[in-house]
Formats: structure tokens, C-alpha cells, sequence
């Protein structure tokens, strides 16, 4: 089966660097992950502020007056993005940037990339990342596939069926979804760059919730052919298929662990708890998670791509994004919202956000809990997938 | 860096500054009022164990070559009759995927029906209400259409011939938001597919 559909994809320019001017020497902000870095932006107008400022807020910073600022952008967008990163106490300038090529959107981005990472050093960049995620309308759901803050979106599926479960194929411009278009949900490999698709998965049952794993070798999916929904493993091209679970109860929503060696994922046994399994045999075992307001069912684990911690909703009929380290050991709430995805600075979550009974995607920054809802696009939309 | 390599594959942006490459390691973020995790390799965490697998306590398994495949794979090998079991609906408990003791009749009736016919197949659909996540549900939804099929098994019925499909959330029969839409949102329809 295979569907050809056209995805129009916007080729960036590249951007050209302009001109550079260093001050007196690099400038090292070490600051605590969770210390909120008050900065000002001036100058600009229209997009290019709106970018600059959202996309500093995300990063967990604050947007204040010059006077109160620790760092001030500035510069203007007559044409072209410019703009300067002043140290607000010693009037020192880090670095002046132009920027070219693209559009105002994406030098706006750029440019909010080199302020994070001349004051954020240790963070990639992720404003000109990739998101994919389920759009719903009335009894159809489609893939869509748009920037990290939800500009740009494409609908990448025309199948007025239900579709569900996008993640990217590692380090390639490729999803992996659950279509219902034969009726029961089956797993389909879809490559974005040619439009072209198959199917990746055949089974005599259901298939969903595909997970690739880091190294790009393997996926971790939901398959029913045991009789029950149970975890299982495959090699990237379909082949190799391994059960890791035998539950009782079903499974759900698999996510690796950044080595490839280890899946977490949630167990349904009464309430629903999170359990990881090392792919190479080994008994299951549950995720110790504690806290005074951790309730409900724990569900729709991801491991961050550093390793260091593991981000889930918890809750029963209204849900939380919280976080436990990766171990195991005290979770911490962060904010209202259903099934978070880490972005590869392992900082940033998106997450699904329930408004107006229908579902928006909205970003957060665990350390200070800012959080920023993406740009709005018709339709109900969830599951968000962080191409990383 | 596998991201690195994404943007560049693609040609998505290729940002040349002063300073040239992206960082190539990702770091460690600590969170705040977290210790970082030590190493600790899986199977040590002393929270508890779930139980040895068995094959056996995986619900009773699907044949890859079943002949009753195409009334459900091929749309033209079958009539799908959504009438005839319209009344035989189950409904389960929140968060639930038992069979309850006032739905038994319902599918001891519909095990009555397949005895008494060699032909048909049974398209059983798993739903669930709102008020759980979207993953979590697929799942969920998944089961409780397994526990039907497993139910009907146990009553003498082939369970080749039945086919089940997880709609998770989606296609709520009540778009109310209270729990009398919950409640009947919670639930496995039966479909007759009769070959044409």
C-alpha cells in the first residue's frame, strides 16, 4: 500500500553571517538550570519580536525592561534581522550578528539561537527543530508535521481516517504512525522527503505507539497479537520482531532510553505505573515514582535524551506533566497537560494542553516552568513528537 | 549529533556564524531540587518485580494464517451488519477492562449466534471515554475489545473469527462531558461481518 502524497518542504536558505563584533573577551554566564535570566529586547518590530521574545520565555528566560535586565538584544529588522547581546552591567557586547536568506521568522530564530547558546552554552539549539504530531477533526485524525513552535504546520496525511502515534525515525526526515486506513490500526513508514509510504508493520492484530530508538536500529511498539497489548521490539526495517512483555493487562506507550538499551513504558495492573525492560532479556521492573501529589494513572513516559530524568503524566481525568529521575526516585508536578516529548536539549517539553475540549500543543521549560502554548492550528492537536 | 545530522540531511538550515558548528554534546540538565541519577542498571530498583513471564497470561493469540483474515482485511469479503448486535454492547468500569456480570447475557447470546453458523465473522471495537490519556487509551481500548474476544473464546466461539480494533478515544457515541457520556462511552460494539 503505498500512498503518494506531496509534501512541499520549505528549503531555508542559508544564513549568512554579516559581521561580528566581539567585545573584550567571551563571556561566561554560569547559571543554575533553574535561575531565570532577566534580558530585554528592543528594537525589533512585529515577527521578529514576537519570535525573539517567545523564544527566549520558552528558554526560561524573562522578558523585562531594560533597566532591570542582565542582558539586552538589540537591533532592528529592516530587511534583515540584526541584532547585538549586551551585558547590561558592564555595557560589554558579546557578539553582533546579521542575518540573511530565509525569512524574518527564521533569522528571528537564529538569532534568539545565538543569544541561548552565548548564555546557555551548554543547550543545542532547537528553534529550527521539527515537531510532528495527530490532528483531530470530528471523526478523522491526520498527521501533521510543523516547526518546533507549531508555525508552518503541513498535514502530511489525507486519509479522512484515524491516524495517531507520529515519532520521527532517528536522525532521518521520516515518521512512523498508526493509520487506520484497513480498518484496525497498523504501523506505516512515511518518508517526507519523497511522500512515498508503506507498510512497516503487518500483523494479524493491531500495531501503534512506535518508538525508534536513538541509535536509529530498532522500534519499540504496542502490538496485540499475544491476545493482549504487549511491548515488543523490531529492527528498523521491520524485521526481528521480539516480545518483551507478557502482561496480564495491557501496555502502553513505549519510550527508549537514550543508549538503546532500555524501554519505558506504562503498565495497566489496577493503576497504571511505569515499568522499563532492557531489550536484552531481563524481568521488567517498576519505576519507583513517589511524591505527596503524584495520583492516578502514570502514563506516557519519555526518557530525556541526556538520560538524566524521565517525564510522564500522571493523573485521572485531569492530568499533569511531571518528572522523576530516570532511576527512579521523588517525581516533581510541573504544570496541567498530557503526554510531554523532551526536545534534544533535554529542557524543553512539549506537551498536549486540554482547552475548550479540544487539545493544543504547548511548550514547557521544566527547570523554571515557563510555559508558552504553540501556534494555534485548526483541529484538535496532541501527541506531539520532537524530531530528534 | 543525530539532530545536527537531521537539519543537515535536510537541508533545513544551515546556520554559519562566527562561531560555526552546533554543540556536538547534549548536556546534562539537572532539575532543579533533583540529584542527578547515578548509573544504576535495570533490574536493581528494589520497588518491586512484576511477575515471571509466561506466555500463557497473554490472552490467547492471534493466527498470522487465518482464513477469516479477509472479512476484515478485504472490504469487499464482507457485509459489516452493525444492527444485529446493536443491543449487545458492553460497557465497562472506569479504567476497566473486565467483562461485567450484566453484560455476560449479552455476549452469551452472540457465542449462541456463531455456534449456530460456520461463516460469519465478528468485528468486536474497543472505546473508551475522554478522561484518560490518548495513548493510555489506545491501549485500554485495545483490551477491552481483547477481553470480549477472550470472553466469547471461553463460551466455545473461534476466536479467529473474531477481529477486534482499538478506537482508543475517538468516536465517542455521547460528546457530553459529565458521566453519563463517560459512561457510555466506555465500551466494545459488535460487529457482524457477513461474507458477501
Amino acid at each position: 500500500m503505498i500512498n503518494k502524497h506531496l509534501f512541499t518542504f520549505v528549503i531555508v536558505p542559508t544564513f549568512l553571517f554579516v559581521t561580528s563584533d566581539f567585545g573584550a573577551g567571551p563571556i561566561v554566564v554560569s547559571k543554575e538550570a533553574d535561575y531565570v535570566v532577566p534580558v530585554a529586547v528592543t528594537g525589533f518590530t512585529g515577527e521578529a519580536d514576537s519570535v525573539l521574545k517567545f523564544d527566549l520565555y520558552v528558554l526560561g528566560f524573562n522578558i523585562v525592561d531594560p533597566a532591570q535586565a542582565e542582558f539586552v538584544v538589540s537591533g532592528s529588522n529592516n530587511g534583515r534581522v540584526e541584532g547585538r547581546l549586551t551585558e547590561a552591567a558592564t555595557k560589554q557586547q558579546v557578539f553582533s550578528h546579521a542575518y540573511t536568506g530565509g525569512n524574518t521568522r527564521s533569522q528571528a530564530h537564529s538569532l534568539a539561537a545565538e543569544v541561548v547558546k552565548q548564555i546557555r552554552p551548554e543547550l543545542p539549539s532547537i528553534f529550527h527543530d521539527k515537531i510532528a504530531f495527530r490532528v483531530g477533526q470530528g471523526s478523522s485524525a491526520e498527521i501533521a508535521v510543523a516547526d518546533f513552535d507549531g508555525h508552518n504546520a503541513t498535514v502530511v496525511t489525507h486519509d479522512n481516517t484515524l491516524t495517531a502515534t507520529p515519532t520521527w525515525v532517528s536522525g532521518a526526515f521520516k515518521l512512523l504512525y498508526s493509520s487506520w486506513k484497513s480498518g484496525s490500526p497498523q504501523i506505516l513508514e512515511h518518508d517526507l522527503g519523497t511522500g512515498t509510504r508503506k507498510v512497516f508493520m503487518r500483523t494479524p492484530g493491531s500495531a501503534f505507539s512506535p518508538d525508534v530508538s536513538p541509535d536509529g536500529k530498532k522500534v519499540a511498539m504496542i502490538l496485540d497479537k499475544s491476545g493482549t497489548p504487549n511491548l515488543y521490539v523490531c529492527d528498523i526495517n521491520g524485521e526481528n520482531v521480539k516480545q518483551l512483555t507478557f502482561a496480564r493487562d495491557d501496555i502502553s506507550s513505549p519510550s527508549w532510553s537514550p543508549n538503546s538499551q532500555d524501554i519505558v513504558f506504562s503498565t495497566r495492573s489496577g493503576r497504571a505505573t511505569l515499568t522499563v525492560v532492557n531489550i536484552n532479556g531481563g524481568k521488567p521492573h517498576k519505576l519507583s515514582v513517589y511524591g505527596s501529589d503524584i495520583y492516578g494513572n502514570l502514563t506516557e513516559p519519555d526518557w530525556s535524551p541526556d538520560g538524566s530524568n524521565i517525564v510522564f503524566t500522571c493523573g485521572s481525568g485531569e492530568f499533569s506533566i511531571c518528572v522523576v529521575p530516570s532511576a527512579g526516585g521523588e517525581a516533581k508536578k510541573l504544570v496541567a497537560g498530557e503526554d510531554p516529548c523532551w526536545a534534544p536539549n533535554s529542557r524543553t517539553v512539549i506537551f498536549t494542553r486540554r482547552a475548550n475540549h479540544k487539545r493544543v500543543l504547548s511548550l514547557l521549560d521544566v527547570p523554571t516552568k515557563h510555559v508558552k502554548d504553540c501556534t494555534q492550528n485548526p483541529g484538535s492537536c496532541s501527541q506531539p513528537a520532537w524530531a530528534r | 549529533m543525530k539532530k545536527t545530522t537531521l537539519i543537515l540531511t535536510l537541508g533545513l538550515a544551515t546556520l554559519i556564524s562566527s562561531t560555526g558548528c552546533k554543540h556536538k554534546a547534549v548536556g546534562v540538565t539537572d532539575i532543579p531540587g533533583m540529584s542527578r541519577p547515578s548509573a544504576v542498571p535495570p533490574g536493581t530498583d528494589t520497588s518491586g518485580t512484576l511477575p515471571s513471564p509466561r506466555a500463557s497470561e497473554g490472552g490467547i493469540p492471534m493466527s498470522s494464517n487465518n482464513p477469516y483474515a479477509k472479512l476484515w482485511e478485504n472490504p469487499d469479503a464482507a457485509t459489516p451488519n452493525r444492527d444485529k448486535f446493536a443491543a449487545d454492547t458492553v460497557h465497562f468500569k472506569t479504567d476497566g477492562a473486565a467483562i461485567e456480570s450484566g453484560d455476560r447475557s449479552k455476549l452469551d447470546d452472540v457465542a449462541a449466534y456463531f455456534k449456530g453458523n460456520t461463516t460469519d465473522a465478528l468485528q468486536v471495537e474497543g472505546y473508551c471515554d475522554e478522561r484518560g490519556t490518548e495513548q493510555y487509551n489506545l491501549s485500554l481500548g485495545d483490551k477491552r475489545a481483547l477481553s470480549v474476544r477472550e470472553y466469547l473464546a471461553n463460551l466455545g466461539v473461534d476466536p479467529q473469527r473474531i477481529h477486534t480494533v482499538t478506537f482508543g478515544e475517538g468516536k465517542p457515541v455521547d460528546t457530553g462531558h459529565n458521566e453519563s457520556a463517560w459512561k457510555k462511552n466506555r465500551r466494545a460494539e459488535l460487529v457482524l461481518l457477513q461474507p458477501k
